[in-house]
């Protein structure tokens, strides 16, 4: 039963390979994921394939690494403390509001065009699921447990650290969890405006050479990249929530 | 300071004032029982000697050392049952102490369980366990049993007697079980109407029977103080 989660998935790639392989629908504009998997080697062999993730994972990574602990750490603050509330929560509401994505040209006119860039949009669209979950959990935190830390004589920093922090983690990975998705989606958008490299520059290559297997390739990628990236979720859940006995479903 | 001192210690919230003038003076070790009506302002006392209200008005004197078991048992659930007890213990040897009052309360053997795995029972006795590894001078106790079955409440009040030997702390126990009350405090007070209406020693020997006629005479006594009369005589 442990590959069941793989079940949904599956059923999509073996549709796919039943249409194309019947020939129900033209192999141009939809090529078999044969010839799909054909493009990767020939990417793989030329060493395009490699610098492209490469490029693409590092920025996500990096993006996400600040994101998510700009993110934690506002809302950390604005939870714990009413003046950082007034500071940061109707700030990063506002912040929310605006479409990350809509920040693309401003931040390449002040950023420049090299990797800096796309790092902060894909930190600002990382951070905000992070923000919105975490500042969630610690108002919906037990006021009684916080009197009960008092009580045993922990000061304020032990406080945070031993009990707020650990009250947001369930809610921190369902942040995590948008938050992944987002960096993703975030990165396609960077990389298509100004890349000499990434996923997304690929993307844009083939849509301009009409290369409909390296941009199905690169849609397969995405996908597998996302399916791990919430597996690596589910594996934090199981280690960072063993204490929590939630609705396992029937 | 060991004992207790309040000297009319008020606290409204807006207008509606709880507690007008509650002067109270408990010796070192003694067990004091309040008992009230719900809404009477009796958790409100314990919150401010916890010093986790601090809008009142008058003063209290109390030893720096307290501890305090609330109704629940507000276990933090990503602790283990020895993490919790041991949280903030600034002792040479915390996980030895946190063992060995675990053991004294009977839970050797779930040092590794998660708190949302244990009965209730089980947990408010880590709660206790908590409580009493810090050696407290004072201990307050918010109706530590009231979300107990019959037969664990039972069990838990002969613990609690038997840790109080160990440890001999000064305690304040706020509780709405008459019984309970007066099986184990040495005093047992009312509080009503924000000041203390009623005060008894209560002068039956160890161990008590609560089905002693002395223990009965008593307990009418408490709910007529409570504004309770038991039909008969």
């Amino acid at each position: 039963m442990k590959f069941r989660r793989l079940t949904g998935p599956a059923i999509v790639v073996l549709t796919w390979w039943a249409i194309t392989g019947f020939g129900w629908v033209d192999s141009d504009s939809l090529p078999s994921p044969s010839a799909v998997i054909d493009a990767g080697i020939d990417l793989a062999r030329s060493g395009d394939l490699g610098r492209a993730m490469l490029a693409s994972l590092r920025r996500v990574l990096v993006g996400l690494f600040f994101g998510v602990v700009a993110g934690m750490l506002i809302a950390v603050v604005a939870g714990w403390s009413r003046i950082g509330e007034s500071l940061f929560d109707s700030t990063m509401q506002v912040i929310k509001a605006v479409p990350s994505i809509a920040l693309a040209p401003l931040l390449i006119v002040w950023l420049g065009i090299d990797e800096t860039p796309k790092v902060v949009l894909i930190a600002l669209s990382t951070s905000m699921p992070i923000y919105m979950n975490v500042y969630g959990a610690i108002r919906n935190l037990d006021s009684q447990l916080v009197d009960t830390g008092r009580t045993l004589s922990l000061r304020q920093h032990e406080i945070v650290r031993h009990i707020v922090v650990p009250s947001t983690v369930p809610s921190f990975l369902v942040g995590l969890r948008v938050s992944m998705a987002n960096a993703w989606i975030a990165l396609i958008f960077a990389e298509q405006i100004n890349a000499s490299t990434g996923l997304g520059k690929l993307m844009s290559d083939a849509r301009a050479w009409l290369r409909i297997d390296i941009m199905m390739l690169v849609l397969v990628i995405y996908a597998i990249l996302g399916l791990l990236s919430y597996s690596f979720v589910r594996f934090l859940e199981r280690r960072l929530l063993a204490w929590r006995r939630g609705f396992a479903g029937v | 300071m060991t004992g207790l001192e309040l000297s009319s210690i008020g606290r409204a919230f807006g207008s509606n004032a709880v507690l007008e003038d509650v002067t109270l003076s408990v010796s070192e070790g003694e067990f004091v029982a309040i008992l009230g009506h719900s809404g009477c302002g009796k958790s409100t006392l314990l919150r401010i000697l916890a010093d986790l209200d601090t809008g009142h008005s008058g003063t209290f004197d109390a030893p720096k050392e307290k501890a305090v078991v609330f109704q629940s048992a507000s276990l933090f659930p990503w602790k283990r049952v020895l993490e919790n007890v041991m949280l903030g213990l600034r002792t040479d040897d915390p996980e030895a102490d946190a063992k060995r009052v675990l053991s004294e309360v009977g839970l050797e053997s779930n040092l590794r369980q998660w708190p949302e795995t244990l009965s209730g029972g089980e947990a408010q006795r880590v709660a206790l366990a908590r409580a009493l590894v810090r050696n407290p001078k004072l201990l307050l106790l918010d109706e530590p049993f009231g979300a107990l079955d019959a037969l664990n409440r039972l069990k838990m009040q002969d613990l609690l007697t038997q840790m109080r030997s160990i440890y001999r702390p000064t305690t304040l126990m706020v509780t709405h079980d008459v019984e309970e009350a007066i099986a184990l405090a040495d005093r047992v007070l009312v509080l009503s109407g924000g000041r203390f209406t009623y005060d008894r020693w209560v002068d039956l020997a160890a161990p008590r029977s609560r089905v002693a006629p002395q223990f009965q005479s008593l307990r009418a006594e408490v709910l007529e103080a409570l504004g309770v009369y038991l039909g008969g005589e």
